[in-house]
């Protein structure tokens, strides 16, 4: 909870600045499917004090995408307004416009929050393994939605690991704690765990902060050929990483967004002067 | 970009995320009832005690009638109560020493039928007495020890066996249970200890004389209230220690810091630069010891507690008159602190079971359970009150 | 503060270059901080002074408990009360087996009059209530009757007289005047009594009618069960019949009642002959045991006492002469001298002691056969099928018990004979004599038992009835506070379940004695409950009276532990759930319980340490029946009152001598409770230091 609470207090005193719209490649949304659309979205923790102003975006299917900017630019608050993981929060909520996932409003009254989560899933900057076995860490998600068949579930937490390219790692031990294996293990074990649960899009919140260089290569690839069946959406520091992993990049600044594009345009031209100030390297 | 109104319904079957695990939802509501219910029910339980001996102990302790209070059950001792019927077909009740003058005052008069109900008449001032020489000698022991041995963890020690040794031995004595307390404290404190005596008794493990005819005698100091004090402060030590050392934590080590860059040693850094900031956690842990001190009855059970003492234990020490003031005063104050006692919780317990129950015996019970119960859970609320304040003031 | 004074020391001037030197007050090489320092160690080490002393004190009265008690065993043997002891046993297990099939006669032979035998119990029970609320006002009505009865008799005598007087002219004038002046006066008393036995009457109506109001509807309720409205108010006129003292007979209607039921019994009786004739069969069986056991007892008991005599001798002596040491009476002296020199400290010859018992095992070895041949047959005799329920349960337990009956009559038989007076007994014998011995029997005629299983088996039946009801409530609530309740509820609910830990234990058993004891035998006596083992109960100091408060007592340990523990784990753990799709609760049972286990097993325990070891509310409440409950009752034991390893210290400890032998066995116990205790803790941290590893 913290994390986001110093987001919040990092934002609170500042006024908007800017009023430039987004600019937005118009032929790939085109061509491309919307997932998660964002329509003027303000967002607070406590009413009163937005800490996002009028966010709009769209995200297509089968893309990377990731929000950059600098610490309490409201990124992280905009990934989890997404999977509502913000509804945990007393009192924290939108206070204008609406999200929609597959074309629905997921802060709609007739929503619910626990279908929405298996559809939307995350994907923590700590790596947090439950204190089970490896099996029943990614037979989680699917235990609690009742499936309990020993074949499904064997065959779930095997593609699973797989995809997540941990299975020739931990298959002769899948009876062992989750908690034995290495911080890059541990978190490529969280991302099977979430795509176990086959959500449409998966919601990465830093995923590699707490790793080293080497784990971070390996989540990195993963990344990239996860996109082939899920939409990912990555809050990220390392531009490097925004720059190898992403199609289209969202640049925050003080609960704005100040721009949003593809990716190779964003790192080589940006059409915003504080965006260009970002990813030089002058401030954040 | 497209606008949908907000109040407009997402179309059934176009909603991806409707509600589909409704049995799941339907349990998940019902299991959270329960355990709101079992939390509930404790509750309930904790209040219909407390109605019961607070419906039934007020008509004891207050009056109708000005001035409302019924002071004679507080200033007054335990005594006999005393029912009985003259000829004339009236009944009196009183207690003994009212019913020994009306039989010395009208001798004339014939008794038919009489019947003796022991406690239950007068009051409940010994005990309350009692209760409080023990709690006070008892909060004073464990507060200066307890103190002491937070001191020593939190400023003095450093990680080793020794630090871990004593909490272990503290963490240990947390969960001795009370009547093995009262055992030690009956055999170190009444039997054992050593005292400076002109004679020793017969029952001493061994006399050293110190010559001028007196001796240092393991003999023990007796059933007394030094000896129950004694006891109940070695019995609540672990949580005294506990809550002054979370006091002395509270205090931030800048403040430590800042005193021994000055230049101070590390005694002045503690006695002004912590100690007057931890006042507030030992009044905390001098309550909550109280708290716990005041009910307990196993450990004072052997130690110093009576059931029945005519007198209160200031009166009748005996001094030995002609000697200077300042020796007839230590003798004054030895001789009042081996006066054993009685006490309320011992009190409760003798009349609770120890004497046979009539409806005569019930007005005695019901308000010395209720006096006692409005006493110590007064503190106990006072402690949990300043616990709650002082966890919220940590944050320096 | 002396550390500060600067003193210049000879070293000092002499190297004036250290400018860092350590000033001030030196002593053996350590300096004031020191010192203070070792004085702040030494009060932290208090806390390992006092566990090593606890310790000590303890050892030491163990130490010299277990010598007392081999010798005690030693003098049980060479007196050849072991021996005896056998047979008694035989005995006492015969007696229990001819008790409860006779408790199944009579509910048989009751069986038809039940109805009545209700209306007769409700009578009994409202007028026992009546009477209890109009005692006084009765006793005084009755008086005054009584004195108008007599004065009314007085009343006639002296008016014959006065007839006679009158009509005899001769008569005294004198007598008459005074006879007529007595007249006078006692009718004048007797209108002074009239309106005192009107007021009384008057007042004891009052009386009668309020109690019959406010008669226990619990009672009412459970005596008058399944009774009609007439049947009723017959049985409230028959009880407003009895409330006066001029009542000379039972109502009618109770009388009626009371025939009918001795009718019917007969009846049952005579069709339950056989049952009857077997009954007195068994209890015949034993009469020739139960002579050669009397006997034996006698000779044993003697034996003892010369033993004790011996082994009392020196000690008895040597009071003596310190008492000729100090009394200056020469007189005295020389009586007290002679007493010592008569105290003689001869040793009992054992063989020729115990040469009377050895006599009488062949005739007991001659009882035993027959005595089981006999009790199988008549066994066999008794009815099989019994109509009441009350009866099917007597029968089942007589058959247990005569299954105990035939096994120690068979066990003894070898015993018996090998047994001998002067085997060796081991110190280990004496060891487990006292920790699995099952009787605990103290101040007896016959022999001192200390034996540890009666009070341990009553301590941890009530911590785990305690443990049973509080885990699912503290747990439950400790989850409920953590997890589900709003943060105003929580900031109520947790004080206030704190709240609980400080109401002193003796408090709560003054409740269950006065208040929940009551209560709680009412309810087992409701109809809807019987299905409940052990319900309805008869006693209202029981185990489960006990464990229920003891659960009550531990809620807020186990609650605050288990809701630290749930504290503790990582807010990350529900927050992955969450973001997978869980629902709260599932979160809460899949996840966040399951990390915290250890922590909540952690709870429980040290929970269990502190209902093992509560004094007070045992003390009041268990009953203090210092006897193994009776398992053959299954669940059922829990109704029964048992005496807990607490209760005995609170209870006897202040009224044996000290260093006594039964003191030293209060120590005893006490140090198997310390022990326990330390055991709990231990494993307590245990299973924290692996919740730590997480």
């Amino acid at each position: 909870m913290k994390t986001y609470m110093s987001d919040q207090e990092d934002q609170m005193t500042l006024e908007p600045q800017g009023e430039d719209a987004p600019v937005q490649d118009q032929s790939a949304v085109d061509a491309l499917e919307t997932v998660i659309e964002v329509d003027h979205v303000n967002f607070a923790y406590i009413p009163g004090t937005d800490v996002l102003k009028d966010i709009s975006m769209n995200i297509n299917k089968g893309e990377v995408t990731a929000f950059i900017g600098p610490s309490g630019c409201g990124k992280s608050t905009l990934l989890r307004c997404l999977n509502r993981m913000n509804d945990l929060i007393p009192k924290a909520g939108l206070t204008q416009g609406e999200i929609r996932i597959l074309g629905t409003d997921i802060y709609h009254p007739e929503v619910d929050v626990i279908e929405l989560r298996k559809h939307v899933g995350m994907v923590f900057q700590k790596y947090n393994p439950f204190p089970k076995s490896i099996y029943e860490n990614v037979a989680y998600g699917l235990r609690i939605q009742g499936v309990n068949r020993k074949s499904v579930l064997d065959e779930a937490v095997e593609s699973s690991l797989k995809l997540a390219g941990l299975w020739d790692e931990v298959k002769d031990r899948l009876d062992s704690s989750g908690l034995g294996l290495s911080g890059g293990q541990q978190q490529r074990l969280c991302i099977a765990r979430t795509i176990a649960v086959q959500p449409k899009i998966i919601l990465m919140d830093e995923p590699c902060s707490a790793l080293d260089p080497i784990s971070t290569t390996i989540i990195e690839e993963l990344i990239t050929q996860l996109k082939q069946e899920f939409t990912i959406v990555i809050v990220t520091h390392n531009m490097q990483q925004a720059t190898r992993v992403s199609d289209r990049t969202a640049y925050f600044y003080l609960g704005e967004l100040i721009e949003m594009d593809v990716t190779t345009k964003i790192f080589t031209n940006p059409s915003q002067q504080k965006t260009e100030e970002y990813i030089s390297g002058r401030f954040g | 970009m497209h606008d949908i109104a907000k109040d407009q319904p997402v179309k059934k079957g176009q909603n991806p995320f409707a509600t589909k695990a409704v049995k799941l939802k339907r349990r998940d509501r019902t299991i959270s009832v329960a355990l709101g219910a079992a939390t509930y029910f404790i509750l309930a339980c904790t209040l219909y005690i407390f109605a019961d001996i607070t419906f039934k102990g007020i008509p004891v302790v207050f009056k109708t009638e000005a001035p409302f209070v019924n002071f004679e059950f507080f200033t007054k001792s335990p005594e006999t109560l005393m029912t009985f019927e003259t000829e004339g077909g009236e009944t009196y009740k009183m207690n003994f020493s009212e019913y020994s003058q009306f039989k010395r005052d009208s001798p004339d008069v014939n008794i038919v039928e009489e019947h003796s109900h022991a406690y239950s008449g007068g009051g409940i001032f010994g005990p309350l007495v009692g209760t409080a020489l023990l709690t006070i000698i008892c909060i004073t022991v464990a507060l200066f020890v307890g103190l002491a041995t937070a001191i020593f963890l939190n400023e003095y020690a450093t990680k080793g066996r020794f630090m871990d040794s004593i909490r272990l031995a503290i963490m240990n004595l947390a969960g001795v249970p009370s009547i093995v307390f009262g055992l030690f404290g009956l055999m170190f404190f009444c039997l054992f200890i050593p005292v400076v005596t002109s004679e020793p008794l017969e029952r001493s493990f061994l006399a050293i004389p110190l010559g001028g005819g007196s001796y240092f005698s393991f003999e023990g100091w007796g059933t007394c209230m030094l000896a129950g004090g004694f006891t109940l402060a070695v019995m609540i030590l672990p949580v005294v220690i506990a809550a002054c050392e979370e006091s002395l934590k509270a205090i931030p080590m800048g403040f430590r810091e800042a005193s021994l860059a000055l230049g101070a040693t590390k005694w002045q850094t503690i006695s002004k630069a912590v100690l007057p900031y931890a006042f507030p956690g030992m009044l905390t842990a001098s309550i909550l010891g109280i708290t716990r001190v005041a009910g307990e009855t196993a450990p004072i059970m052997f130690t110093a507690a009576l059931a029945h003492k005519d007198k209160l234990p200031w009166q009748d020490v005996p001094t030995t008159p002609g000697s200077n003031f300042v020796a007839q005063a230590a003798e004054w104050g030895t001789g009042f602190l081996s006066q054993s006692v009685q006490a309320m919780p011992y009190h409760i317990y003798t009349v609770a079971a120890r004497i046979p129950q009539s409806e005569y015996t019930k007005p005695m019970q019901y308000g010395s359970v209720f006096v006692f119960m409005v006493l110590v859970m007064t503190f106990a609320a006072l402690s949990i009150f300043l616990r709650i304040r002082y966890r919220k003031k940590l944050k320096w | 503060m002396s550390l500060n004074d600067e003193k210049k020391t000879p070293e000092n001037e002499k190297d004036g270059r250290v400018v860092f030197r350590r000033k001030g007050f030196q002593f053996l090489g350590m300096g004031l901080q020191d010192y203070i320092r070792v004085f702040f160690g030494g009060n932290a080490s208090l806390a390992i002074i006092v566990l090593i002393l606890i310790c000590l004190f303890l050892l030491r009265e163990a130490a010299m408990f277990f010598p007392d008690h081999h010798q005690g065993l030693k003098s049980y043997r060479q007196g050849g009360q072991e021996l005896v002891g056998y047979v008694s046993d035989e005995v006492d297990a015969h007696t229990k087996v001819y008790s409860s099939a006779n408790i199944a006669y009579f509910a048989e032979v009751g069986r038809t009059s039940i109805h009545e035998d209700k209306q007769l119990r409700a009578y009994r029970t409202v007028l026992a209530n009546v009477e209890q609320s109009t005692k006084y006002t009765w006793a005084r009505l009755e008086r005054y009757l009584d004195e108008a009865e007599d004065l009314n008799d007085d009343v006639e005598d002296l008016r014959e007289d006065i007839e006679e007087a009158s009509a005899d002219a001769e008569a005294d004038a004198e007598d008459l005047k005074k006879d007529q002046a007595e007249l006078a006066e006692i009718e004048a008393r007797l209108k002074q009594l009239e309106p005192l036995i009107a007021k009384e009457r008057e007042q004891l109506e009052k009386e009668v009618q309020t109690a019959l109001g406010t008669s226990r509807v619990w009672d009412l309720d459970i005596a008058a069960r399944g009774l009609s409205d007439e049947e009723l108010s017959m049985v409230r006129e028959a009880v407003v019949f009895e409330a006066y003292p001029d009542a000379e007979d039972e109502h009618e209607s109770i009388q009626n009642l009371k025939q009918v039921s001795r009718d019917k019994k007969a009846a049952e009786a005579e069709r339950l002959a056989d049952f009857k004739e077997t009954l007195n069969g068994i209890r015949d069986s034993i009469r020739p045991m139960k002579s050669l056991y009397g006997e034996m007892k006698d000779i044993s008991v003697a034996n003892r006492r010369e033993i004790d005599a011996f082994s009392t001798a020196p000690a008895r002596r040597a009071a003596l002469l310190a008492g000729v040491e100090q009394t200056d009476d020469p007189a005295e002296k020389e009586r007290m001298q002679k007493q010592a020199d008569e105290v003689v400290i001869v040793e009992p010859d054992y063989d020729a002691i115990n040469e009377p018992l050895y006599a009488l095992v062949p005739q007991h070895g001659e009882l035993a056969g027959p005595l089981q041949d006999e009790m199988n047959k008549l066994f066999r005799q008794l009815p099989q099928e019994v109509e009441t329920k009350s009866a099917r349960e007597n029968m089942k337990r007589a058959a247990v018990y005569y299954e105990r009956f035939d096994n120690t009559v068979t066990n003894n038989r070898d015993r018996i004979l090998d047994w001998r007076h002067d085997a060796p007994l081991s110190l280990w014998t004496s060891t487990t004599s006292f920790m699995f011995g099952k009787h605990w029997i103290t101040n007896s005629s016959w022999h001192d038992f200390y034996g540890l299983l009666p009070l341990f088996t009553g301590s941890l039946l009530i911590s785990i009835i305690a443990l049973t009801v509080s885990v699912p409530f503290a747990v439950a609530a400790a989850i409920y506070v953590n997890q589900i309740a709003r943060f105003k509820e929580q900031s109520f609910v947790k004080p206030a379940i704190e709240f609980i830990g400080a109401i002193p234990s003796v408090v709560l058993g003054f409740f269950g004695i006065l208040v929940f004891g009551e209560a709680l035998r009412n309810i087992s006596q409701l109809e809807w409950l019987q299905w409940v083992p052990g319900f309805p109960m008869a006693e209202r100091l029981t185990i489960l009276n006990a464990g229920l408060l003891l659960a009550f007592m531990a809620v807020p340990t186990i609650f605050t532990l288990t809701e630290d523990a749930l504290n503790n784990v990582p807010a990350a753990f529900s927050e992955n759930s969450l973001a997978l799709g869980a629902t709260k609760l599932q979160t809460v049972f899949r996840v966040i319980v399951p990390t915290a286990v250890s922590g909540i097993i952690a709870a429980i325990l040290l929970g269990f340490g502190r209902i093992i070891g509560e004094t007070m509310v045992v003390l009041l409440v268990a009953g203090n029946k210092i006897k193994i409950p009776d398992f053959t009752e299954g669940l059922g034991v829990v109704a029964q009152p048992a005496h807990t390893m607490t209760g005995i210290i609170a209870q006897e400890l202040g009224e044996v001598d000290s260093g006594s032998l039964h003191w030293r066995a209060l120590f005893m116990v006490g140090m198997v409770l310390f022990v326990i205790s330390l055991l709990v803790n231990w494993a307590a941290q245990r299973t924290l230091k692996r919740l730590q590893k997480i």
